[in-house]
């Protein structure tokens, strides 16, 4: 199993994992770190590279990311990971050589729809946080994909076409604007962020996923990519400790020094959602 | 003008509901199984329920499409199969499914339905639409984020049926972009679970300052001739879980826009005319939101808002005797003699009336209706049918 890091600080260069996830600038969303296609050559050469596009296409974008996926198509780029159908579509137009990961956020929750993908030529899925690890190692069994996970995150919940934080402002006529807010809720006492960018807003849960338990089922079900997807100036010791787990050492030192740095909150994984209200 | 009219899609929650809206002017429903469907605590259709809905449906000439639209776990995809070889048999026109190995295999195994994808996948350009083009997808419901410029680049490039959303509820996220319901309620919104905790009260930390995200509903009557006119293919009305009251009179209202455009009678008038109907049975304040310009915080409501709940729907008519002229109805909300009242009926025909006679269900004369349920009887001369409705004059 390998190791990625969605390279939230451009700064930031580990020798040890694997590789990175970096977002493409102007077709990436809930990421204030973006990348051209020149730092993201670059890296390239160094490191093994997922490029994210997850924003949602317009019609007016389709002609430049047509561009941008062919001049992807001749770097070392290891693949692309898409939300959009668009970015499928115009690589099988154009017979693009680019590799493709389905990472549509929430939906990728069960096997029959990942091996519809690899069946169309998407040879990679990045499954959902909302799964349980149950059903995740049961999709790892049943599909031939390449399969990502993330394992330490702060998971993204929603994203809207609205400016969420500019309407709450002048809704209150507020002069100030804070970007981003922090937000709790009453039910749940759960608290969130909130950001704004250019193409609308996303909510994020304040807490982080802390995926170091169900990384043992993964490795031992031979998962191909694990990732780590927050911002903190911890990563060389989240990152070391991870590696450890990976290479099956499962000293329970390791989980609680993990635990302390983040805490022991564990998202799906160990929790079914339901959706009918006997 | 364009030859073929365009489809008024209306949804259907149960038997009743379904009946009601095409007797009053749609041209098909959107319904939902028991099982699969991203409204899964609406009452929804058992197989023999939806076998009788075609039949109804198909007796007067209407469509079925069957939502198929949840977002498949592991523990779902077992048992869809059956339920699609049980339902194909049933007469459904389509199914509107989210999840692309559904419409694989409703294409390839069932071609005498059509495939519909559905807005779940928040479809927002003609690329992802040729995609689906090439999986023989016969319909796309787009995005509810998109303008009238974007629907018709869509619709030119493409050539494909599109649906739009033109009234009702829509979500302050992309559709299938929104997790919030499983973090706060760990109920699966993507499954049709969703609790709308975009309505719910946010706290911005360390203010006690109290807010919601929610969004006014849909409302593009102002906008029908447009719509035709780009080349839209489908109108759709949401509401699986809304009354027949509220049914009868949104789609009566749709109806006659959309037939009025075809006569060439459409003018701003009629339209100020039926938004008022309308405004009559809606619970919250409305917007174009997407449609005719970039949405913001107009089209939200950030402070909370009041439910606009009302007791215009008076009676259901249940009856009609046209030797006597006597209607049998339901009562639903208090009114009395003297009461300056409409009947408006399937065929589109309203009656204002001042209410003068009242029998109770023992036929007594009373002056009051005030039991909700209870059977009435009344005098009216005019030519009502059953599934009739009295509300307040508008």
């Amino acid at each position: 199993m390998k190791l990625l890091i969605v390279k939230h600080d451009k700064n930031y260069f580990n020798e040890y994992i694997d590789g990175y996830i970096l977002p493409l600038e102007n077709f990436s969303v809930s990421y204030s770190t973006q990348y051209s296609l020149e730092e993201i050559k670059d890296i390239a050469l160094k490191k093994e590279v997922f490029v994210l596009i997850n924003k949602n296409i317009t019609n007016s974008e389709v002609p430049l990311l047509e561009e941008i996926l062919k001049k992807l198509s001749n770097t070392s780029v290891s693949g692309v990971l898409f939300y959009d159908l668009s970015v499928l579509s115009i690589v099988r137009r154009c017979n693009l050589s680019l590799n493709l990961v389905w990472n549509q956020t929430h939906m990728v929750t069960n096997y029959n729809t990942i091996n519809y993908y690899y069946e169309k030529g998407v040879r990679g899925a990045f499954l959902s946080n909302e799964i349980t690890l149950e059903e995740m190692l049961q999709i790892k069994e049943k599909t031939e994909s390449l399969i990502f996970a993330n394992i330490i995150y702060r998971p993204i919940i929603s994203f809207s076409k609205r400016h969420l934080i500019q309407n709450y402002y002048k809704s209150f006529s507020e002069e100030k604007f804070e970007n981003p807010i922090s937000v709790c809720e009453e039910v749940s006492g759960q608290e969130y962020l909130i950001s704004e960018e250019s193409d609308g807003t996303t909510i994020i849960l304040s807490s982080v996923v802390n995926g170091s338990f169900p990384l043992v089922s993964m490795v031992e079900k031979n998962f191909d990519y694990g990732v780590i997807d927050f911002k903190t100036g911890d990563m060389d010791f989240i990152v070391s400790r991870i590696l450890e787990i990976m290479k099956g050492n499962c000293n329970q030192k390791i989980f609680d020094e993990l635990e302390e740095k983040i805490g022991n909150y564990t998202g799906f994984f160990y929790k079914k959602t339901y959706y009918k209200v006997k | 003008m364009k030859n073929e009219k365009i489809e008024l899609l209306s949804p259907a929650g149960d038997l009743e509901r379904l009946k009601v809206t095409l007797l009053y002017g749609a041209d098909a429903v959107y319904i939902g199984g028991k099982e699969f469907s991203l409204r899964a605590n609406a009452t929804n259709f058992s197989v023999d329920e939806i076998k009788e809905a075609c039949n109804f449906a198909h007796s007067i000439g209407k469509r079925v499409y069957l939502t198929v639209n949840i977002v498949f776990h592991n523990e779902d995809v077992g048992e869809i199969y059956q339920y699609l070889s049980a339902v194909s048999k049933c007469g459904i026109d389509a199914i509107i499914a989210s999840d692309p190995f559904v419409i694989a295999y409703v294409v390839k195994n069932f071609p005498h339905i059509e495939a519909h994808v559905s807005t779940q996948n928040s479809t927002c350009n003609y690329e992802t639409v040729r995609f689906f083009k090439q999986e023989g997808v016969k319909r796309v419901v787009v995005a509810r984020e998109l303008s009238k410029e974007e629907i018709k680049e869509i619709i030119d490039k493409t050539k494909m049926d599109i649906e739009v959303f033109i009234h009702g509820a829509v979500c302050t996220f992309y559709s299938g972009r929104c997790a919030l319901s499983n973090y706060v309620t760990n109920r699966d919104s993507n499954r049709g679970g969703c609790s709308q905790v975009c309505r719910f009260a946010l706290d911005k930390s360390g203010e006690q300052h109290k807010f919601t995200m929610a969004t006014k509903d849909l409302n593009l009557a102002s906008h029908i001739a447009e719509l035709i006119e780009i080349g839209v293919k489908s109108l759709k009305v949401e509401g699986r879980m809304r009354s027949i009251y509220y049914l009868a009179t949104v789609i009566s209202s749709y109806r006659k826009l959309i037939d009025s455009y075809y006569a060439g009678t459409l003018n701003d008038t009629f339209i100020d005319k039926q938004n008022k109907i309308l405004g009559r049975v809606a619970n919250r304040e409305t917007s174009t939101h997407y449609f005719d310009h970039v949405a913001d915080y107009r089209d939200q409501y950030y402070t909370g808002r009041q439910e606009l709940s009302n007791q215009d729907y008076l009676t259901l008519i249940i009856d009609y005797n046209q030797k006597t002229n006597e209607i049998t109805m339901i009562e639903r909300n208090y009114f009395s003699i003297g009461d300056e009242v409409e009947i408006f009926t399937p065929n589109g025909d309203v009656y204002s009336l001042i209410v003068d006679n009242l029998r109770n269900h023992d036929y007594q004369e009373i002056d009051v209706a005030r039991h909700p349920d209870e059977v009435l009887f009344m005098y009216f001369k005019g030519k009502i049918v059953p599934y009739s409705m009295m509300r307040k004059k508008v």
